[in-house]
């Protein structure tokens, strides 16, 4: 059997790629580095009782309690809100297939609340299984159906309020001057 | 009749490919972060020991300071030093390394029967990195400055100092952020604390040298950080451990004579500095050897250093330091030092600065100074003169 160091480059190598960009979905990249490290000093601490089926749910967990008390509110929400402008930027002046719809989209992201923003982006962002979603929430998997059906509800009105899904028109991100 | 678009389907192609950048921290830095900040887990410590001993690496202590800007002078350079090195007074016991170290008692075996090099003059090469943070991207600001030192102090010695540092991106997704800003042609340096606050250039490399020719009958090497040396005394550097034990215990009888109050095992990690001087593969390896064998030593793992290079990243142990922004309250940087080795001959590569916390937009593990030895530096003939493409100083 590896050794504690061996399993723990190996879950580091494997997971904090996934870490990270949860993190950085929730937080941004400003707060997505120190995020990883702490949540992995955490697993050094506790390698043993991480589930070995669960792997990526336990971290994400993990790095979520860590968002929540190492981080105030306002502090997440903005540092997310300029990323998410930077990403709308990023898909403005992407010419590819489905720009503008990107575009609305992460538009209508930026209006959702931060749990709802959690629960669509653990799944369409960053893959997890309906079970996985619900462990790394801490709910059970009926709620979370539930949290995310309201979430995908809202997700769509905003997109419609948005207006641009059949529309080419620019995007005018708030704070952002597009060139 | 057409169907409205599937929101999530719409939200995962939305999602940025940056998500799969991955943190900038290797497995290597984060388990030693985690082998270093888990007492409670001694079963789950490498087999070398536990860092018990924080001494300071001394060598390149100017790049530690680098925000500052100022040049510091042999005097100030030792200060600097000095003051790591009394973080060690509250350091707990020493433990006793067992075989630990292995790549570097290796490295010493690889490098010990390489053929000497020699010359008419020791070229140094230095380039100094500086993290700057500037409209959301970073920057590394990079100065150089060269010394020819002649083995025979009856031949000029000569200095290049080119006066003006130029910035580029870090990374090329720094690139593209200063490219979507606009490409600015020149950055704002920092300017609360004592450093330029005049705009930095973006370009490739630092630009307006000028060279000033000296001739110092004593010889003196210009890198005072471990003692006074003649380009003899350097030669002289015995290869026999004991022989070269005796020897840097004169050396640090003469860093007491300084001022300086450190056992002799807290001026040990000092001597990595020989490492970047005049000396033969067979007296690298006596000092790599010793180095070793230091409780602090702890080799991190093989990393790429900010040259480029494939080098031996180690830690000699220390608290680190921190990067001063401002004279106003809670604006310091925690960082941690490293010290990359060449694989290939156990020459200084660089010393490189990582940011020990994420913090006044830096991040963990982020690199935040460096002063790497250019490729060029070594052994070489006598330089021209004057020197192609720099200006008489001052």
């Amino acid at each position: 059997m590896p050794n504690p160091h061996e399993r723990f480059t190996a879950l580091y190598n494997t997971y904090q790629a996934r870490v990270y960009g949860y993190a950085a979905s929730r937080a941004g990249y400003q707060l997505a580095e120190e995020v990883v490290s702490e949540t992995f000093l955490v697993a050094w601490r506790r390698l043993d009782s991480i589930p070995g089926h669960a792997q990526l749910p336990w971290l994400l967990r993990v790095a979520r309690n860590i968002l929540r008390d190492n981080f105030r509110q306002a502090a997440r929400r903005e540092s997310l809100e300029a990323e998410l402008r930077t990403w709308m930027e990023e898909a403005v002046a992407d010419v590819g297939e489905h720009a503008t719809e990107r575009v609305a989209v992460l538009r209508a992201l930026v209006g959702l609340s931060e749990a709802d923003k959690e629960i669509l982006t653990l799944t369409a962002w960053h893959g997890l299984s309906t079970t996985e979603a619900a462990e790394v929430l801490g709910c059970t998997k009926a709620v979370f159906f539930v949290r995310l059906h309201r979430a995908r509800r809202r997700l769509q009105s905003a997109i419609e309020a948005t207006g641009t899904t059949a529309s080419r028109k620019p995007v005018t991100v708030p704070g952002r001057k597009l060139r | 009749m057409s169907r409205k678009p599937d929101p999530m389907h719409l939200l995962a192609m939305a999602r940025p490919a940056s998500l799969d950048r991955g943190s900038r921290i290797s497995a290597d830095d984060m388990l030693f972060m985690a082998t270093a900040e888990a007492p409670g887990e001694s079963s789950r410590r490498p087999s070398r020991p536990r860092r018990t001993l924080l001494a300071a690496p001394a060598s390149r202590p100017r790049s530690r300071l680098w925000v500052l800007w100022a040049p510091l002078s042999t005097a100030a350079i030792v200060a600097l030093v000095f003051a790591l090195v009394t973080n060690l007074a509250s350091a707990p016991a020493v433990l006793s390394p067992t075989r630990t170290n292995q790549e570097l008692f290796d490295l010493a075996d690889r490098i010990e029967k390489l053929p000497t090099e020699s010359g008419a003059y020791w070229r140094e090469v230095s380039l100094d990195g500086n993290h700057l943070s500037s409209g959301g991207y970073t920057l590394m600001v990079v100065g150089r400055h060269e010394t020819w030192q002649p083995r025979d102090p009856k031949d000029l010695g000569l200095t290049q100092v080119w006066r003006q540092v130029s910035a580029r991106p870090a990374t090329a997704e720094d690139e593209r952020a200063w490219r979507a800003a606009g490409a600015p042609a020149r950055v704002k340096g920092h300017c609360e604390n004592s450093g330029p606050c005049d705009s930095i250039p973006i370009a490739d490399e630092p630009k307006d040298c000028r060279y000033t020719l000296r001739l110092d009958p004593t010889g003196t090497y210009p890198d005072a950080t471990v003692s006074n040396f003649t380009m003899a005394d350097l030669a002289a550097i015995p290869t026999d451990p004991a022989e070269l034990m005796k020897q840097l215990r004169a050396y640090h009888e003469i860093w007491n004579g300084r001022g300086f109050t450190q056992p002799f095992e807290k001026f040990l990690p000092t001597t990595v500095n020989l490492l970047g001087m005049p000396l033969s593969p067979a007296q690298r390896a006596a000092i790599i050897r010793v180095l070793a064998g230091l409780p602090t030593t702890k080799v991190v793992g093989t990393v790429t250093d900010p040259l480029g290079r494939k080098g031996i990243s180690i830690d000699l142990g220390g608290e680190g330091g921190s990067l001063v922004y401002s004279n106003k309250p809670r604006k310091d940087l925690p960082v941690y030092h490293r010290q990359i080795l060449d694989p290939g001959t156990g020459e200084t590569l660089s010393s490189v600065s990582y940011a020990a916390r994420t913090a006044l937009g830096a991040t963990k593990g982020e690199v935040m100074g460096y002063q790497a030895r250019g490729p060029e530096s070594g052994w070489t003939g006598r330089p021209a003169s004057p020197p192609k493409g720099c200006k008489k100083g001052k």
